[in-house]
């Protein structure tokens, strides 16, 4: 009996990753978000901050060098190392607004969705917040509270709770009717017990690719922040902020500009895709 | 019906309430207050007060937000801007139509370009026609619009010079906008209507088309089409909204005077009154489109109509 029930905890976390190994594209997505990641968070250390500040008037615009492998920027930066350190930053935004709406606005679907009585409120309090366009929502909240990296995050975070609340909601909504949860409350689960142990595991799948889903989402939106003057301030390198700055050198340093446009779009695609195979993992039925 | 469009509409005055106080109480946390700042840095601290006093920024919050609502909704007036003592409402209907055209420009793009080659990956899946047009998609779908917007403006006004690069004259100068703004909508759109349309070819009711000798092309065209795009409509609606909206960085890159510039220049000039204006515009015409789409939403899709029939006023 016990073998059996172990045998099937082993097979759940290994079926889906079954599953998603079978899906190409998604494997292809995760190994170059797998090098983006090393690139962004660990090649930094090795590289002082120094060069990411260090300017150099008469050595701006310079060409790709050994030196300067994607040549300098228009105060004569390294511009390889403000890529690799802003590429660091624009994910720990879009990672830590994650997590953070994930949190607020999880927790409040399922209450919303557990109990009858804080559905209404909180529902309308949530409809209010998403009839807000969330880049304004974000812009709003980054001028009333000052723009630097929390507030930031923080901003962006409120931006998406309505999204993460909506998706939560109808995913427990799905499960609290279930008769396994009926014969959970029959046996005196508390009610905590239920949402932890009962209800949370059963709709993990759909937070876990909403989540992944909503990550570049936010990264989107912090990029945009800082292009707009609004999010990360210079000389603090972040992707939007650096093509903000590069928009005014167009003409003489197009590389400036193609670079961290790039980092963007490659880090969105590969989120997406993963998402997609965690998608078509978690639920075979939904694979398209 | 009539019940459900009356509750509908009723329901967007709540949320334009609770809208327009949080972007007020918002604004109003901010540190600093318009006087100092229109004044700039030598001004006596009487002279800001004075100002202060004229704009009507030394009342209590509540007594500053009471008088602002009272005077959207009796005359529809949405007051002065600090900064240049014009009307508000002057602003808005100038700043509107490029907002909304840029929007609407970049809808109607998404949907030329999204709907059909997305009914097409789905009827050719696992074809050269499904994945070419899948990669693409993926690829567009991920690119930040102000960056698209700044390569179509590198490549077609600095390196072609076929388009201008900034300005609203002319149907000419929203190309661009609409390029960037709508390819990344028109690539999500694409991979909605393809996923819409593939769960709607594996229904039981496609394969008894299918079965009772309905030639193929029927049972796209009529039988599964028409079924796939009800949730189409829906996307369009929410997107179109939230185009608007996230036109920011497009409308940034190129100097178009909408109203997200109108947002932005009000925060950092603290002028609350152009924030607020254009944001409960904004949020306002959001929610009206969305309404607008669930209630075509409802007479399009038998079922929910089906619904409220029974209360048919």
């Amino acid at each position: 009996m016990t073998e059996e029930i172990v045998f099937r905890k082993q097979s759940g976390a290994k079926e889906i990753w079954r599953r998603f190994k079978k899906n190409k594209s998604a494997v292809v997505g995760l190994v170059l978000f797998a090098v983006m990641l090393v690139a962004c968070f660990i090649v930094p250390l090795l590289i002082p901050y120094s060069r990411v500040t260090q300017q150099s008037i008469r050595n701006k615009f310079a060409p790709p060098s050994i030196e300067h492998l994607a040549g300098t920027d228009h105060f004569g930066r390294d511009e390889m190392a403000r890529l690799l350190y802003g590429g660091r930053m624009t994910m720990s935004v879009g990672f830590l607004a994650a997590t953070l709406s994930l949190l607020v606005g999880g927790s409040l679907g399922m209450l919303a969705s557990f109990y009858d009585k804080a559905d209404n409120l909180i529902m309308r309090c949530i409809d209010v917040l998403a009839s807000m366009p969330p880049v304004l929502m974000a812009l709003a909240i980054v001028s009333a509270l000052g723009a630097n990296l929390r507030n930031v995050i923080i901003a962006i975070a409120v931006s998406r709770i309505p999204a993460f609340c909506r998706v939560v909601r109808a995913a427990v909504l799905g499960i609290v009717d279930q008769e396994y949860i009926e014969a959970a409350r029959a046996g005196g689960t508390s009610d905590f017990r239920i949402l932890t142990r009962h209800v949370l595991p059963n709709c993990l799948g759909t937070i876990i690719v909403q989540t992944t889903m909503n990550i570049s989402l936010l990264m989107l939106t912090a990029a945009s922040l800082s292009f707009i003057g609004m999010g990360i301030q210079p000389p603090a390198p972040e992707w939007g902020s650096m093509l903000s700055e590069a928009r005014e050198y167009m003409r003489s340093a197009p590389l400036l500009m193609f670079l961290p446009g790039i980092g963007i779009a490659l880090v969105t695609t590969e989120l997406n895709l993963i998402g997609d195979g965690l998608r078509d993992a978690f639920d075979p039925r939904l694979k398209t | 019906m009539l019940k459900y469009v009356l509750k509908r509409v009723l329901f967007m005055i709540p949320i334009l309430f609770g809208v327009s106080f949080l972007v007020f109480a918002i604004l109003s946390f901010t540190p600093g207050d318009p006087a100092s700042i229109i004044l700039g840095n030598g001004a006596t601290q009487e002279a800001i007060d004075q100002l202060n006093h004229e704009l009507g920024y030394d009342l209590p919050f509540l007594q500053r937000y009471f008088i602002y609502v009272k005077d959207i909704v009796t005359k529809f007036d949405f007051g002065f801007s600090y900064r240049t003592r014009l009307p508000i409402t002057n602003e808005l209907m100038a700043r509107l139509p490029i907002s909304f055209r840029l929007a609407f420009l970049s809808i109607l793009l998404a949907c030329l370009f999204g709907i059909p080659i997305g009914i097409l990956t789905a009827v050719k899946q696992y074809t050269i026609l499904d994945t070419a047009p899948t990669i693409v998609a993926l690829i567009f779908a991920a690119l930040p619009t102000f960056w698209l917007g700044m390569l179509l403006l590198y490549a077609f006004s600095l390196k072609l010079g076929i388009f201008p690069s900034y300005g609203a004259t002319t149907w000419v100068h929203f190309i661009l906008p609409m390029l960037g703004l709508g390819l990344p909508e028109a690539a999500t759109m694409m991979r909605f209507t393809r996923s819409s349309m593939l769960e709607t070819i594996r229904q039981d009711y496609i394969r008894t088309a299918r079965s009772k000798g309905a030639p193929e092309r029927r049972v796209i065209w009529k039988h599964a089409l028409k079924n796939a795009l009800i949730p189409i409509v829906t996307i369009v609606g929410i997107d179109f909204a939230a185009l608007m909206g996230d036109a920011c960085g497009t409308e940034v890159l190129y100097s178009l005077p909408g109203l997200c510039t109108m947002i932005i220049n009000g925060i950092r000039q603290k002028d609350v009154p152009s924030v607020m204006g254009a944001t409960l515009l904004l949020t306002a015409l959001c929610s009206l489109v969305v309404l607008l789409v669930d209630i075509i939403y409802a007479f399009i899709d038998p079922r929910i109509k089906a619904k409220y029939s029974g209360s048919r006023g």
